[in-house]
């Protein structure tokens, strides 16, 4: 599904990324931990096409996208979220699922000047799906803006659900989440987000990881450093080091 | 109604043009400082259709609205790649460049014995339509608010469209546009050729209003002003540069008393609400607050009738 081949991304002096390979098989989970600043963002920009990468080659279900623009690897099936979250936040909720929705839908000029479905027409049942999916149905009128933190989070989701993405990738879904909105949203992930789709997460939350990742990658300065299982990767000696060393693997 | 008042409205509907072509690029999330350039390339060449060629007014509008709406396409395709700040700078380099064309063109045909057609720094006088035809300055008027309206109904139109919702988007994130699959410079370009449409609209009815142009009016205080109209009026709707225009022309212009400061107090209009209203008076939250309401009222409208 995703193939990276030597992956490297510099800014500058600084190589936030070097001789990265990882494969994504389809249908699978998985899961990138590493220390702040290791370079998991960055590997997530170089995939979306925000900035080329400096050497190395992305391969994208068979096509291969390296120096690509971003909404052509998006329009190949392809969705993300952002550490930061980013939603239109004047635009309601519904809105937000609905762009992102006909954003992809060609139709050419006669298309686009289409008018807007209202809430509740018939053109809609995709978005309410999608919303119902994360639990912010109820909340379909409210600017995004005014979202608490967990349900921006969900309504980044809800967007990549309703333009059946065939991969996901997910930047620090839980951050700034509490143990039981990060096991919500662990369930998100699980059983809205995973079936059908390929899924790549980033995140710091151990609870979040083990609960959901089929295989795990750690990267420790801009260099892949473990890849496996979980389980066995976490009980590496060189990965408690770079990584739990000085975080308690329960709270982190 | 005395000249003066109608020459007041006229204005106000034709600073208009560029006020809402200023707007729509606005709403995509770039800052033109060139706008005016269209505006008197509209002007130029509807005066060159209707002047020189003898053609119909609507034709000369078509031709103002079309060489304006291709050449802000094209200079688009060329520039809307920069990132903020270097595209407004070469919206203005680009419209200074126009206006000093324009200083030194000189194409004059013979029209009934007398040269008629952009002469330089002279400007581009004897655009003698409406005298050809007898045509008052109120009937004038009245043209341009039908083309205004006609122009504010395709715009509402477009901001209900899908189109519509792709330019807000571009305006908003363009970075997350760009992630969800919108080719962010084609559609800029799309929208700076609408916008040139609209300049262009706006200049070929000022070339027949006045019936002269000179390069001198279309310098950057007029693009300024335009942009300044939509950030006062409020970015959540295309009323908001109208509202703004009203403001500027038709309020301050009309209380003589603060004539001779009128670029202060329009100054410190303008840094006030950027500083309380960042995106104006009628801004997206609080059109969406209004529609909400009246949502609300209809519904009750139908639940109780
Ligand atoms: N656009 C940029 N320009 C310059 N340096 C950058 C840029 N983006 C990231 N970096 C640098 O690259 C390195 C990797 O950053 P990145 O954001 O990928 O880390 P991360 O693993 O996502 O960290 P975190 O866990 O804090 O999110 C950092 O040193 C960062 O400062
Ligand atoms: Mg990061």
């Amino acid at each position: 599904m995703l193939t990276l081949q030597g992956l490297e991304k510099r800014f500058g002096a600084l190589a936030a990324l070097s001789g990265i390979d990882l494969e994504v098989p389809a249908g699978e989970i998985l899961g990138i931990i590493g220390p702040n600043g290791s370079g998991k963002t960055t590997l997530l920009n170089a995939v979306t096409g925000v900035y080329p990468p400096s050497a190395g080659r992305i391969a994208f279900g068979g096509a291969d996208i390296t120096g690509w623009k971003g909404h052509r690897i998006a329009r190949l099936g392809l969705a993300r979220t952002f550490q930061n979250i980013r939603l239109f936040p004047t635009m309601t909720v519904f809105q937000n699922v609905w762009a992102a929705q006909h954003a992809r839908t060609p139709g050419g000029l006669l298309g686009l000047l289409r008018s807007r479905p209202r809430p509740g027409g018939g053109d809609t049942r995709r978005v309410e799906a999608a919303l119902e999916q994360v639990g912010l149905l109820a909340s379909r009128e409210v600017l995004a803006r005014h979202l608490p933190l967990p349900a921006r989070r969900r309504l980044e989701i809800a967007r990549a659900l309703v333009v059946d993405a065939r991969l996901v990738l997910l930047d620090e879904p839980a951050g700034g989440m509490t143990p039981a909105e990060t096991a919500d949203m662990a369930r998100v992930i699980r059983e809205v987000v995973a079936p059908g789709r390929t899924c790549v997460v980033i995140e710091h939350k151990m609870a979040l990881i083990t609960g959901v990742c089929t295989r795990l990658c750690v990267l420790d300065f801009g260099r892949k450093i473990a890849e496996g299982h979980p389980d066995e990767v976490l009980d590496r000696a060189e990965v408690r080091e770079v990584y739990l060393g000085g975080v308690d693997a329960s709270d982190a | 109604m005395d000249d003066y008042v109608i020459t007041v409205l006229s204005n106000i509907g034709m600073i208009s043009f560029v006020a809402l072509s200023a707007y729509l690029l606005l709403l995509t999330g770039v800052i033109s400082f060139g706008q005016q350039a269209y505006f008197g390339l509209g002007a130029y060449a509807a005066g060159a259709a209707t002047a020189m060629l003898l053609l119909p007014i609507w034709a000369g509008i078509l031709i103002g609205a079309c060489v304006a709406g291709l050449m802000a396409a094209l200079v688009g395709a060329l520039t809307l790649r920069l990132r903020g700040l270097y595209f407004s700078i070469s919206t203005l380099a680009f419209a200074e460049m126009v206006r000093l064309v324009l200083l030194i063109v000189e194409v004059q045909v013979e029209v009934d014995g007398e040269l008629v057609g952009p002469a330089g720094a002279e400007g581009f006088h004897d655009i003698r339509w409406m005298f050809e035809r007898d045509i008052s300055l109120g009937e004038f008027m009245l043209l341009i608010y039908a083309l205004l309206a006609l122009v504010l109904v395709a715009l509402l139109l477009i901001e209900r469209s899908r189109l519509g919702s792709i330019f807000r988007m571009l305006g908003s994130d363009d970075l997350l546009a760009d992630m969800q699959g919108l080719n962010v410079v084609g559609y800029r370009v799309l929208a700076a050729g609408l916008a040139g449409v609209l300049a262009g609209i706006g200049g070929a009815l000022y070339a027949h209003f006045t019936t002269y142009v000179e390069p001198q009016f279309f310098n950057v205080m007029l693009g300024v002003h335009a942009l300044a109209y939509g950030l006062i009026g409020g970015l959540g709707t295309a009323f908001g540069p109208l509202i703004g225009v009203a403001i500027d022309v038709g309020f301050l212009e009309a209380v003589r008393f603060i004539q001779g400061y009128r670029m202060i107090v329009f100054g410190g209009l303008v840094a006030l609400l950027l500083i309380f209203m960042p995106r104006g008076l009628l801004d997206e939250e609080r059109v969406h607050r209004l529609k909400a309401r009246f949502r609300r009222r209809g519904d009750a409208h139908a639940a109780g009738s």
